[in-house]
């Protein structure tokens, strides 16, 4: 990862699309390990049923606080998209394939992680016609 | 739009405590819907998630309706039934 992030960071023409200079490895390994909670781990492990391997940590602070951005964002976008008046949710889990030395075997044989999402398709529906006004494709419309 | 998401381990089974993502995901919709629908795989067909979603005074959630679709895990007294229905009203998908 710290080596994509230096590669990420050379690129000029990113950094101009984005706004802003994207952070050293360093920085962006420190931001990402504020996620992570050794204790919440542990705590999750304890909870398990027995005869069971799998647990779920409860979130920390800091992706509390990144779910409440997103919630509020989606405020934000409900008000530009006031017409929308059906909400969809989409649930799956998918399989993220990781090489790391923690990533544990998925059913399918392979091991990486299983994140379950929740998405709103229908958003597409209204996302060009107030972002990308000037790219937005006739079919995205429909 | 990505609404909720949890960050699993690989061998967490996708059945497992399906509920938490779903009702993070209806938290985040935004006041001026009117209308709420879920749709989720065999790995949403749980107990737990199924009740809330048929639950119009739910806790945690919109109150009302709920329109859903969830596959339904194949089991042998499903299969039975399928295989003794008349089949009307139904059509394959294959």
């Amino acid at each position: 990862m710290p080596r994509r992030f230096a590669h990420l960071r050379s690129d000029v023409g990113l950094a101009e699309l984005v706004g802003h200079e994207l952070p050293s490895p360093e920085a962006a390994r420190k931001f990402l390990n504020a996620f992570h909670e050794e204790e919440k781990i542990e705590e999750a492990q304890q909870r398990r049923l027995p005869d069971t391997t799998a647990y779920i940590p409860e979130e920390n602070r800091a992706l509390e606080g990144l779910g409440r951005v997103n919630r509020d964002l989606l405020q934000r976008l409900g008000e530009r998209c006031a017409d929308q008046k059906i909400f969809t949710v989409d649930q799956d889990a998918t399989i993220i394939e990781s090489r790391k030395r923690e990533a544990l075997y998925t059913y399918e044989g392979s091991r990486g992680y299983q994140p379950m999402l929740a998405v709103w398709p229908r958003w597409m529906w209204c996302w060009p016609t107030n972002f990308a006004t000037g790219m937005c494709r006739r079919r995205w419309l429909r | 739009m990505v609404l909720a998401d949890e960050f699993r381990d690989g061998n967490v089974p996708a059945q497992m405590a399906p509920l938490t993502v779903a009702q993070a995901a209806f938290a985040a919709a935004p006041k001026t819907v009117t209308s709420y629908y879920y749709r989720g795989d065999s790995a949403c067909h749980e107990k737990k998630l199924l009740r809330w979603l048929l639950d119009e005074k739910r806790e945690d959630g919109p109150a009302g309706l709920i329109g859903f679709a969830v596959s339904a895990r194949m089991s042998e007294a499903l299969h039975a039934a399928i295989r003794g229905s008349s089949g009307v009203g139904m059509e394959s998908l294959r």
